[in-house]
């Protein structure tokens, strides 16, 4: 009871007339920036911190906890309205949910994305409210060894991403890893695929990379295409799901709220996993697994909702540890030190109404999305009215400043279009980007936490089958061995019938 | 939705093409890592990654393309070369532009470029779109999110009060209350049509 | 209205203009300062702090323009290339005014010759922490358990050619000793693997550890400058624990292009040396941590004099330590 003691505090803390305010507009600002093409959460968050520079300690934490939801429920809404993930968790949400949007059921997919995400939030909210200390043990007896082998499990994972050839799915995982490693050296400093040319030194940014590859590549698709861009146009029916689509969903949304609140709380690439685990876990489930990719509705509710149960447990290791566990949390925090706040391992006992306060806010956060965002899906259903022939200038326009705006250099819109061409031809030559894209962020973990464990080791390979030593990596190994044989076998046996794979 | 090659040829091109695609770009990237250390004191060195990852990409790529020959399959259909050209040469255009002339003088080319991709392309709607579109972004990151885009050309003084500034900011706006009026009369008269 | 009367408004309208114009000197419109880091980490929360107290002196807004990239240099490089006029102006620090020349050998810029200084705005102590568990009570027993057993332990640091990473092999050098460097991508990566005991020790600045030291979940061992932080006072000087040599702060100060006119630069120099010892700004920053200069402190002399000497020790050690 004493949790409920605690809750009711921070409720107090939090809930006066002007911060429910400040939380509106925060959530609302967040939103309509986030949903803007080419501007992910991150930037978005980046964008709005000054407009809370002058507002108190609480107020400002408040209003950031509505930007942020705002924003991370905004880059939804782009992916499933325009196939434009804004960051990495919500690339598997684009699949199926654009999928829906062009069979004129936009509006069920972000109704569902954001019924889901408050479900997911909510469980999410109460996980870190009773739990936080517990699960951070469970995240600190992850080390790098451990963190190598689930991201293995995670490319595994990924071939079930493609809804067409295994054999190409691979290979595009592959390229996904090889882009990944674009870059300054982690461990040396050399200069790898750069040409020497300095801003590539930090590698490819993933905006830069799904904008090329998902956005330009699909405008240019469309627009080869009558029939496919005026079919999210023309058939736009109800907006709000049925009662059918509620009871498919309700499955997915509890299985991706307890998978997303899990991963959430690994450092890294917790959130990503989260969302594509959920997706892989509801294409295995289903009993017609060839929905998927096609608009299937619990690949929009697992996915989601598990994304947004990571978006809160992720705060687990900010509020135990005070430790940034990504690169979202690393600007919050940023935002947090300007007002004198820096989360620490003892923010929880010494300053209860902070911990507290935080807590409730970050609830009321998630109820304000549900609010604004339920009325909001009207009039995001209704852009899709709007002719191609402005949209995809617009979108292209957007695109442009956002990855423009991630570190002011203009060498990086270069480099979009530049992958903009090659998404278009890796689609015209029957590949799918998804996969290629899920490598590309788990490859850079991949390889991080491969070489720290190496260098901890001191070069042994078999540290990461070593269960006296890492039990959870040799327990994921063995798992990702399996998998990987189950998914092989079948599509080796049935590759002729998949040739034919329609676009 | 892509077609079958007429007269079923016995060869799928798609994954033939696809396939060498690949292998040349794995080509590429074993030759730009071909200085860096294959392995090192532990095992891994910084060139290791990069190799694994190009040899089974190469590998993969190589599968795909030999299987394309025994087997049916689609063509790569034709390329959008319009699109193309017109769409990527509109981003280029405003990483070109964005800091030799500011978003005010790119926005409205690079949309009106942009739009040219499409079949349908109306020439005046697209500039008084590029017109409005330019406007709203103007206002909305460098001024209201106060972003360091540049918005307006850095060889002009557009310290506030300066004539520059006066006579530039009048043009553009007269230039976007215009665009306004003139969309405005248009729907006016799409809506009297219906 | 007619159509003289109108025309007429313009023309007062327009010699107005000309007129106040002319009246204003420098700063007229907002100043860019480039912080060549991502929104969010030391030097820009510094930068930020700093910079809002000059605008309210310059009056003038001055906008953050984070270029992020290559430890800094990317976005150093812009600052060298932009007009000197006073309205780029950037916030550079140890590494990219220090330790960037011995790391890059193809740096776009001179950090002595290409800038103007205009002064310290704060800098922020090397801490040394080592895991909760490491069998050493004070910085001796640290020294000499490191040096004992170098072969087993594993220091841990943000990425090549950041402030941790620099540290650290300076540490290393002056220890004389060989010890295992894990490469992590930030800041707080390596902290968690720290916290979790995967790695043994860690050097970075006090704003990244000093809460986890604080609620016990790593411990200090000694701060690198001659007094010791308001913000860990139980923890003692590196002077204080028998390292007196080891002696670091991330100092972060500003900069502009060379060639900005002087009166403009004067201009500068008063709103940093005011913003510096404003008691606010001068407590907001020390509340981080940070260590802020005086007005002779934050005086360009003082800077061109740091980034001299830092010049000589970074680009000799790393040149001697760090395989390019």
């Amino acid at each position: 009871m004493e949790l409920l003691a605690n809750l009711a505090h921070g409720f107090s803390v939090a809930v006066t007339p002007t911060n429910i305010l400040l939380c509106l507009i925060g959530a609302l600002v967040g939103t309509l920036i986030g949903v803007l093409p080419g501007i992910g959460p991150i930037a978005t968050i980046a964008m709005l911190l000054p407009i809370t520079y002058k507002l108190d300690p609480t107020g400002a934490l408040i209003m950031l906890a509505g930007i942020y939801y705002g924003a991370q429920y905004g880059g939804s809404t782009t992916a499933i309205l325009v196939n434009l993930p804004g960051e990495s968790s919500s690339v598997v949400t684009a699949i199926d949910g654009h999928q829906m949007a062009k069979k004129g059921r936009a509006g069920a997919a972000l109704a569902i994305a954001a019924i889901g995400s408050f479900i997911a939030g909510t469980f999410g909210t109460i996980l870190v409210a009773a739990l936080g200390k517990p699960l951070t043990a469970v995240a600190q007896a992850f080390g790098p060894a451990d963190y190598f082998s689930l991201m293995v499990l995670g490319l595994v994972c990924a071939i079930v991403l493609a809804s067409g050839s295994v054999l190409k799915a691979i290979a595009m995982i592959f390229l996904g890893l090889l882009l990944s490693t674009i870059g300054t050296d982690l461990e040396t400093g050399e200069q790898r695929m750069t040409f020497g040319f300095l801003p590539l030194a930090d590698g490819i940014e993933f905006v830069t990379l799904a904008m090329g590859m998902f956005g330009f590549a699909e405008i240019l698709r469309n627009l080869e295409n009558q029939e496919s861009r005026d079919l999210v146009q023309q058939k736009v029916t109800n907006l709000m799901p049925t009662k059918a689509d509620m009871m498919e969903a309700a499955p997915a949304v509890a299985r991706g709220t307890l998978l997303g609140s899990i991963l959430g709380i690994l450092p890294g690439g917790g959130a990503v996993l989260a969302a594509f685990g959920a997706y892989t876990l509801e294409k295995k489930l289903s009993k017609r697994p060839q929905e998927f990719g096609k608009g299937a509705i619990r690949g929009v509710a697992g996915p989601e909702s598990a994304n947004n149960a990571a978006a809160q447990t992720s705060f687990i290791p900010l509020l135990t540890l005070g430790i940034p566990p990504n690169a979202v949390m690393a600007v919050m925090v940023g935002a947090m030190t300007i007002h004198g706040i820096v989360p620490g391992p003892q923010i929880m006992t010494k300053q209860p109404d902070l911990f507290w306060g935080l807590i409730a806010s970050m609830w009321i956060g998630n109820l304000m999305l549900v609010i604004i965002n339920l009325p909001l899906v009207g009039l995001w259903v209704r852009l899709l009215r709007v002719p191609y022939r402005m949209l995809f200038p617009a979108i292209l326009f957007f695109c442009a400043i956002g990855v423009y705006s991630i570190n002011n250099q203009p060498f990086d819109v270069v480099l979009t279009a530049f992958f903009g061409l090659m998404g278009y031809l890796l689609i015209k030559l029957g590949f799918e980007p998804a996969p290629m894209l899920v490598a590309f962020v788990l490859g850079k973990i991949m390889e991080e936490k491969l070489r720290q464990a190496m260098l901890l080791s001191r070069g042994d390979p078999w540290t990461f089958v070593d269960f006296s030593r890492h039990p959870i990596s040799t327990v994921l190994i063995v798992v990702s061995v399996a998998l990987l044989a189950l998914a092989i076998t079948p599509a080796l046996r049935k590759k002729r019938d998949q040739v034919f794979v329609e676009d | 939705m892509i077609a079958k090659p007429p007269g079923g040829s016995a060869r799928s091109i798609q994954d033939i093409a696809g396939g060498a695609f690949l292998v040349a770009i794995a080509a590429l990237a074993l030759y730009l890592v071909n200085h860096l250390p294959a392995s090192g004191r532990v095992g891994f060195a910084s060139g290791t990654a990069p190799r694994l990852f190009a040899y089974g990409l190469m590998a993969l790529g190589a599968w795909i393309m030999i299987s394309g020959i025994f087997k049916e399959g689609p063509s790569i259909g034709s390329l959008n070369w319009r699109g193309l050209a017109t769409i990527l040469g509109s981003v280029l255009i405003f990483a070109i532009g964005i800091r030799v002339v500011g978003l005010a003088l790119i926005g409205v080319p690079m949309v009106v470029l942009a739009s040219l991709a499409d079949k349908q392309f109306r020439a005046v709607e697209a500039l008084y779109f590029g017109v409005g579109m330019t406007a709203f972004c103007g206002l909305l990151f460098p001024t209201v999110l106060g972003q360091p885009i540049p918005l307006w050309p850095p060889f002009l003084d557009m310290t506030p009060g300066k004539p520059t500034a006066i006579i530039v900011q009048a043009i553009a706006g007269g230039v976007v209350l215009a665009a306004l009026i003139y969309a405005a009369r248009r729907v006016v008269q799409s809506r009297k049509g219906n | 209205m007619s159509f003289t009367r109108r025309l007429l408004m313009a023309g007062s309208a327009l010699l107005l203009g000309i007129a106040s114009a002319t009246a204003q000197a420098f700063p007229n419109k907002p100043i860019t300062m480039i912080v060549p880091f991502a929104a969010g980490g030391p030097t820009d929360i510094i930068a930020r702090i700093v910079g809002e107290h000059m605008s309210r002196t310059l009056g003038q807004t001055i906008v953050i323009e984070n270029v992020a990239g290559a430890g800094g240099t990317t976005g150093i490089t812009r600052a060298a290339k932009a007009t000197p006029d006073g309205y780029t102006i950037a916030m550079g620090h140890m590494g990219t005014h220090g330790a960037a020349a011995g790391l890059y050998p193809n740096l776009a810029y001179n950090p002595q010759t290409d800038f103007e200084p205009i002064g310290l705005a704060a800098g922020t102590p090397i801490v040394i922490v080592a895991r909760k568990d490491f069998p050493a009570n004070n910085l001796q027993e640290f020294i000499k358990h490191v040096q004992a057993n170098q072969k087993t332990l594993n220091a841990a640091h943000a990425g090549v050619g950041s402030v941790s990473h620099i540290t650290c092999v300076l540490l290393h050098s002056m220890l004389k000793v060989d010890v295992n460097e894990i490469p992590y991508r930030g800041t707080g990566p390596a902290i968690n693997d720290l916290v979790a005991g995967k790695v043994d020790y860690v050097c970075d600045q006090i704003v990244s550890v000093s809460e986890q030291v604080k609620g016990g979940t790593i411990k200090a061992y000694g701060i690198a400058t001659p007094a010791r932080s308001p913000s860990l006072p139980d923890v003692p000087t590196t002077t204080e624990g028998g390292l007196p040599e080891f002696q670091v702060s991330a100092w972060n100060a500003v900069f502009a292009p060379k060639g900005t006119p002087p009166d403009v630069l004067a201009k500068l120099r008063d709103a940093l040396v005011k913003a510096v010892t404003d008691p606010g700004t001068r407590k907001k920053l020390e509340d981080l941590g940070g260590v802020v200069p005086d007005a002779r402190g934050a005086s360009p002399e003082a800077l061109a004099e740091l980034v001299r000497s830092e010049n000589t020790r970074w680009v000799a050690l790393l040149k001697e330590r760090v395989k390019q």
